[in-house]
């Protein structure tokens, strides 16, 4: 039986995390750090935290994501509650462990465990949750009208609006965005008709360029939506020489890092860098500096695999709520790593949102770990069903 | 069956679009690299220069300051050696540590609590309301945090916020020993990271060894040093200026120029105005750095010391001029002489000889030198203007020809305008000679286009405030202006005042008769030399200047240098009279000297049996307080009178008719006939 559960794993998924996970140490050890920082012991604790994202993952697939299915909804209510909290906290309602930190009310510190990050965890809870509609949905109407995708698309809007205006509120505008992307990515999948996704698609970019037509004439809506610090976000973006602020100044000494790595980087340990968060959102600018476009490019060939191999246990399942669950993943994880590596290129503005199994942080690898037990799992199953 | 088929059919939508949104993924990703390598292979060495860049800190000290010397080279603005603390800030090193230095400091060295103080010495009035502020919020971390909501203490205002909120009971509990220590931190929290920064100079021997034995304890970061401060051999000129730290609402010009927040700058007069040449090039010292820490030594690039000056004036004869205007005040103060003020200029150059001004100081009843009155401050001139005025006539073509010098009536009973003695027929020079009013009254009617009557004993006018009054009277300010009266003189000093122009007179155009003799606007000594000067050398508008030349630093500091740059005499206009109307204004001028009826023969005429050399010049009296006969007594001369080697202007203001301007003018030239034999004759 035991023979049976390790024959069922996909070793091919699990070597390119084991890549990933040596590529991490490699890039927290040699991130520069402020002098506070220094002696914070930040690799040993990162590979603490990879042990325990991977017993976590294994419990997942030991688990079975059929469990999970039948528990989302259970999730959902924990995690809103978490989120309803922190909202509360921000407001001046005493909430036990709630904390403030960089701005934004998105922490739990607890006691022994250390920083928990609930809108982390409530992005997988989201793909299992809207994944269970889908197929819900899917079930109970076959012959599918109309009438039937806008219902559907009505549920996954009920389901995600309220942790998404609670994670925006936070603020936290990044975390945010992985959320639409998630949502965004199940939708495509859903089987929801072309035309409905193309208006949705239409009227994403008519609000956009309203927003953008608002921003320079009234400012009546920009003001509401956006706070000022996240417009000069957006300055910072579009001209960091200009608007010399924090997020400007991050861009250019990101930059600076990433272009003077040239072809093959400066090597390890030779880098004369300065970037704060360097061990962490602004990880893959050390890579770049101390190994060049080589290096970086090799980093993301990797992270293309990881999700090419996530897409293929999409499309080798037989089981669509398995599908589903891959699909919502590789939303997620396609966006986070698009926007974390593109905000050090400019390509991005720069929002706080970590870069996948690389950058120091426990919630974010455990929330990226328990998405790989339910992919193995998902694997599992179908392997399952190839040998029965 | 069919069920199944269906079910089929809709799990096939699944593969199809998850190629969709992998071409969407793969679409992205390319992207990334794409553009990953346009930043580090197409722009890697721009990115990589900006990046070193980073990774320098550049640290300035300032060169030792250039000289300043009069026109014999005699030493005016000096440097001396002092011993100094230098504080050296560390990039780690915040507002509390600089507190702990500053509590520590202020036990081994004094601060004083008097207002003047030694330059580089330290005192608790220089520390301003706001340094008192954020001195307080150091010293009180705790309570200033209390004065915020927990919301206001993350707003990017919070420290404003604090310094609106301390109150003055709060700043009162700071004592005299804190303010000491405030004295000391404050120049501590103005020094840039790396840059060593004068704390205090000019330490005694004592607090010199007090500090040497306590310098570990400091971690490296005070230092003592030899500094250089200003020294007068001369004594204080007004001229020269003063070097004081950077005033705070400058800071940023200066930064944005290389200097360091606290580095000291020539802040008034020549010391400002040649701040670039006296500064030298400071001396950078460039530190790598590694992860903002500088590592190894830094390289060094020497500076060099600033260039010397050499004005124009000789100081010899400002003291004696001094001294001079010293005596008369003292010999007339009985007929109320209470000031008095004269340029010495060259008049074919612009040069400034010397630039003083004595008053006396109502409250202690001493005699004070006040020659920064001779830029700054005005007066109306009286008749010393008229020569400005026959020529603005000659250029209005109303100079009227030969005429019987009568009262004007503006109305029967009014107050006529007339000269101060009844003159016969005069033409342009007797008018000058005898100082006629009624002449310039006439110039001046004749372009407003008056109309006059003769009455037998005097003349009726009518006045008329149309458009050709109005025109008259901005070509009369106009024609003053071509002579520097009313304008800025383009003097090389940062600045200086260019007197008070009254209204338009639509009401009562008769005043332009006023404006005609002096009585009307107010004008600088500084101004009256020019106009003098202009008259003297046939016509030219020199801007009178202090700088002769820049000169290079010798390696004798008794030896002037080999010289850098040498100041042109500069024209700024040339006023637009034929060279026969400015003769016949130098023959009025001679005359008030030579004439028989000479308003100052005293200078000539009279005594001419000891004088070898002749003036030519034109007295002034505006009668400015006619209740308690008050006037201002004014000449401007210029000698020899026909071929002008000095010309002078001066002005002995609210006195009694007792002569003083004469008899300073003369003794003026006197001074200056001894100091340059022969110059005159």
């Amino acid at each position: 039986m035991k023979n049976d559960i390790f024959s069922k794993l996909d070793y091919t998924l699990i070597f390119i995390v084991f890549l990933l996970f040596c590529a991490s140490l490699i890039a927290i050890h040699s991130a520069p750090l402020t002098p506070d920082l220094e002696g914070s012991h930040f690799v040993l604790r990162q590979f603490m935290w990879y042990v325990i994202g991977t017993v976590v993952a294994f419990g997942v697939f030991i688990l079975d994501y059929e469990r999970l299915k039948a528990l989302s909804w259970i999730f959902y209510a924990i995690f809103l509650v978490l989120l309803l909290g922190l909202m509360a906290a921000k407001h001046g309602i005493p909430v036990p462990f709630a904390h403030k930190s960089h701005g934004a009310f998105s922490w739990y510190q607890l006691p022994a465990v250390g920083q928990i990050q609930p809108s982390e965890f409530m992005k997988i809870v989201l793909i299992l949750l809207i994944g269970r509609l889908i197929v819900e949905h899917q079930e109970k109407w076959i012959e599918k009208t109309v009438k039937d995708d806008f219902r559907l698309l009505g549920k996954i809007f009920l389901v995600s609006l309220p942790p998404l205006g609670l994670v925006l509120l936070q603020p936290d505008l990044g975390t945010a965005l992985v959320l639409m992307a998630i949502i965004a990515s199940m939708i495509l999948v859903s089987g929801i008709r072309w035309r409905i996704i193309f208006g949705l698609l239409a009227a994403g970019i008519l609000g956009i360029v309203l927003l953008v037509l608002d921003y320079f004439y009234t400012k009546l809506v920009v003001n509401i939506v956006l706070a000022e610090h996240q417009l000069e976000r957006f300055y910072g973006w579009l001209d960091p020489y200009k608007h010399s602020n924090n997020e400007g100044f991050q861009l250019i000494n990101s930059l600076n890092a990433v272009g003077s790595g040239k072809l093959y980087g400066v090597g390890p340990g030779n880098q004369n860098i300065s970037l704060p968060e360097s061990y962490n959102d602004f990880v893959f600018s050390v890579i770049c500096n101390a190994f060049g476009f080589v290096g970086a490019s090799l980093l993301i060939a990797l992270f293309f695999l990881l999700i090419y191999r996530i897409i293929y246990s999409a499309i080798k399942t037989h089981d669509p709520y398995g599908a589903y669950l891959c699909t919502g993943i590789t939303g997620m994880l396609t966006f986070t790593i698009f926007q974390n590596i593109g905000m050090t290129i400019q390509v991005m503005p720069i929002t706080g949102i970590p870069l996948p199994f690389i950058s120091y942080g426990g919630s974010s690898l455990l929330s990226n770990m328990i998405a790989i037990g339910i992919v193995l799992s998902v694997q599992a199953q179908t392997r399952k069903y190839m040998f029965s | 069956m069919e069920e199944k088929k269906k079910r089929k059919k809709k799990k096939n939508h699944i593969p199809f679009r998850l190629n969709i949104l992998f071409l969407i993924i793969f679409l992205a990703f390319s992207a990334l690299i794409l553009r990953l390598g346009v930043v580090q292979i197409v722009h890697g060495e721009d990115y990589e220069r900006k990046l070193e860049a980073t990774n320098k800190v550049v640290t300035k000290v300032e060169s030792v300051r250039g000289l300043i010397r009069d026109r014999n080279g005699t030493l005016l603005v000096g440097n001396k050696a002092e011993q100094a603390i230098v504080f050296t800030r560390k990039p780690d090193q915040d507002t509390q540590d600089l507190l702990d230095i500053a509590k520590k400091l202020s036990q081994y060295i004094t601060v004083s609590t008097n207002k003047k103080v030694p330059d580089g010495a330290l005192s608790t009035e220089q520390v301003t309301e706001r340094d008192k502020k954020d001195f307080w919020l150091a010293l009180h971390p705790d309570k200033a945090k209390a004065m915020l909501s927990a919301k206001e203490q993350n707003s990017k205002k919070a420290y404003n916020l604090m310094l609106d909120r301390i109150t003055d009971r709060d700043l009162a509990t700071l004592t005299t020993a804190d303010l000491k220590v405030a004295a000391i931190w404050r120049k501590l929290v103005t020094a840039s990271n790396l840059t060593p920064t004068y704390v205090k100079i000019g330490l005694t021997d004592k607090e010199l060894a007090t500090v040497g034995e306590h310098l570990k304890e400091f971690d490296g970061s005070i230092d003592t040093a030899v500094a250089a401060t200003r020294s007068y051999p001369e004594g204080e000129m007004f001229f020269l200026g003063n070097v004081k730290e950077i005033p705070r609402h400058e800071v940023n010009n200066y930064l944005a120029e290389g200097y360091n927040r606290n580095d000291i700058v020539g802040t008034s007069n020549l010391e400002q105005q040649y701040e670039n040449i006296l500064r030298g090039v400071p001396t950078t010292y460039t530190f790598m750095t590694k992860n903002g820490k500088p590592v190894g030594n830094p390289i060094k690039e020497e500076g060099r010391r600033g260039d010397d000056l050499v004005l124009t004036i000789d100081s010899r004869l400002q003291k004696a001029v001094g001294t001079v205007i010293e005596k008369n005040l003292r010999k007339f103060h009985s007929t109320h002489a209470n000031s008095a003020y004269a340029v010495i200029i060259d008049p074919n150059t612009g040069e400034i000889l010397a630039m003083v001004g004595r008053a006396f100081d109502p409250s202690t009843g001493k005699i004070v030198d006040d020659s920064s009155g001779t830029v700054l401050k005005a007066f109306q001139i009286g008749s010393s203007i008229k020569g400005a005025t026959i020529l603005t006539g000659y250029q209005n073509h109303a100079i009227p020809g030969l005429f019987d010098d009568k009262p004007i009536k503006f109305s029967k009973d009014g107050k006529p305008f007339k000269s101060l003695e009844a003159i016969p027929t005069v033409g342009p020079a007797e008018a000058l000679e005898y100082s006629s009013n009624v002449y310039m009254g006439r110039v001046v009617g004749n372009m407003a286009g008056f109309r006059f009557y003769d009455h037998g004993s005097y003349y009726s006018v009518q006045v008329f405030n149309g458009p050709r009054f109005v025109h008259a009277f901005n070509a009369l300010r106009e024609g003053y202006s071509q002579f520097g009266l009313g304008v800025s003189t383009g003097i090389d000093l940062p600045f200086e005042s260019i007197g008070y122009e009254g209204p338009l007179p639509l009401d009562s155009p008769g005043i332009i008769m006023q404006f005609a003799i002096g009585q009307y606007d107010t004008y600088t000594p500084l101004q009256m030399a020019q106009y003098v000067s202009t008259i003297a050398n046939g016509g030219k508008r020199l801007a009178p200047h202090l700088l002769k030349t820049v000169n290079e630093p010798s390696g004798d500091p008794t030896q002037v240098g080999p010289v850098k740059y040498r100041y042109e005499p500069k024209i700024l206009n040339t006023i637009a009279n034929t060279k026969e109307q400015i003769d016949m204004v130098h023959k009025g001028f001679y005359l008030v000297t030579q004439g028989p009826h000479g308003t100052a023969r005293m200078l000539g005429a009279l005594n001419a049996h000891n004088r070898s050399y002749k003036i030519a010049g034109k007295t002034g009296t505006a009668q400015v307080n006619t209740d308690r006969g008050l006037d201002n007594l004014a000449f401007i001369g210029y000698a020899p009178y026909d071929n002008p080697k000095v010309a002078v202007a001066l002005i002995v203001p609210e006195t009694h008719d007792n002569h003083a301007n004469l008899y300073i003018a003369q003794d003026i030239f006197d001074v200056y006939n001894k100091l340059y034999p022969g110059q005159l004759k």
